[in-house]
């Protein structure tokens, strides 16, 4: 609904005013690769920092999460020695 | 310790939503409202995200130089992880800063950078801190690493006034945007574009800070599970 709302804002907007008189040929649309570089590159970082950001944290939540709870469940945990990694050793991704 | 992680409130994804649509607000009022300058043409336009991006590098050095100043004062593990957040905030959008300034400089002063007192001592930040970023991330997380960088964190914010001093204090190219000279936002829609983008980029930076100080607590805490594990001798040599 808002993505729509928004398109018709869009398409209802009239394009924009040059500000101020240009001089006879001057294109208001000059530097516009300028531009468009520097948003892309702009959007394009922010994008990879926030989606690797975000990736990062689950995986350290879900290994905290395991972490704690196999230390919460250590005094009735198996030693080691009983076959297999302790749950603990898994648990902080040693394994 | 609690068995479970703690899970982030409301707070924290209304802080998202509401910076994210202000940046599309943004973009919506600097490309379909906000006018053409008549001497940069669309080159002007960068302007919009590009001041309030340098904003926000004042805003993560800021919280770097907070948090550096509780951690030194009381070995604060919340302090370490915003200042550690602040210094990678300040560091991602002072390199974006120097970029998209690059980008606009190469149309309208023909070169690509000028060695000019505001861009020597926005640089100057920005490398401060990288350098506090590198340190924390390769130089250990012992209580002296740490000391080290709350120092680099409380200092480095003392070139933040001569960043914005630069230009009336030694000139310079650099245009000053918000007093409008040479910046180019005579005109209401340009000023409304303006403020949505430092208002967006205000939020955006607290939720940045925000998310990244929550990432270094969850480090905190694993390696204090870990050390407590080693003491149980549950976890061997391998650990």
């Amino acid at each position: 609904m808002a993505a729509t709302a928004l398109a018709g804002a869009v398409e209802a907007a009239p394009p924009p005013p040059v500000y101020l008189a240009a001089g006879p040929g001057a294109d208001p649309m000059r530097n516009a690769g300028y531009t468009t570089a520097a948003y892309l590159l702009f959007f394009a970082t922010l994008g990879a920092v926030l989606w690797r950001s975000r990736r990062r944290q689950r995986a350290i939540e879900a290994r905290l999460g395991r972490l704690e709870r196999a230390l919460a469940d250590a005094p009735r945990a198996a030693p080691a020695a009983a076959g297999g990694a302790h749950p603990l050793v898994r648990a902080a991704g040693h394994d | 310790m609690s068995a479970q992680t703690e899970r982030p409130g409301l707070g924290y994804p209304a802080l998202v939503v509401v910076a994210g649509s202000l940046v599309l607000a943004t973009i919506y009022w600097a490309f379909m409202r906000a006018p053409f300058e008549m001497v940069m043409g669309a080159a002007q336009k960068i302007f919009y995200f590009h001041v309030p991006v340098a904003y926000s590098m004042y805003l993560g050095a800021t919280a770097c130089c907070v948090g550096s100043i509780l951690y030194l004062y009381n070995q604060s593990e919340k302090g370490d992880a915003a200042a550690r957040a602040g210094a990678e905030v300040a560091f991602l959008f002072g390199a974006m800063t120097e970029v998209s300034g690059i980008i606009w400089a190469r149309p309208i002063w023909g070169v690509y950078w000028s060695w000019e007192p505001r861009l020597l001592t926005a640089l100057l930040s920005t490398m401060v801190y990288a350098a506090y970023v590198v340190l924390r991330n390769f130089a250990g997380d012992g209580e002296a690493e740490r000391k080290f960088a709350a120092a680099l964190g409380v200092l480095g914010a003392a070139n933040l006034p001569i960043i914005h001093y630069a230009v009336q204090k030694w000139g310079g190219n650099h245009p000053a945007v918000v007093t409008g000279k040479g910046g180019g936002l005579g005109h209401p829609d340009m000023k409304i574009a303006f403020a949505l983008g430092m208002i967006s980029f205000t939020l955006f930076t607290a939720s940045l800070v925000w998310a990244r100080a929550r990432l270094h607590l969850a480090r905190a805490r694993i390696e204090r599970a870990e050390e407590r594990a080693l003491e149980l001798g549950l976890l061997g040599d391998e650990a």
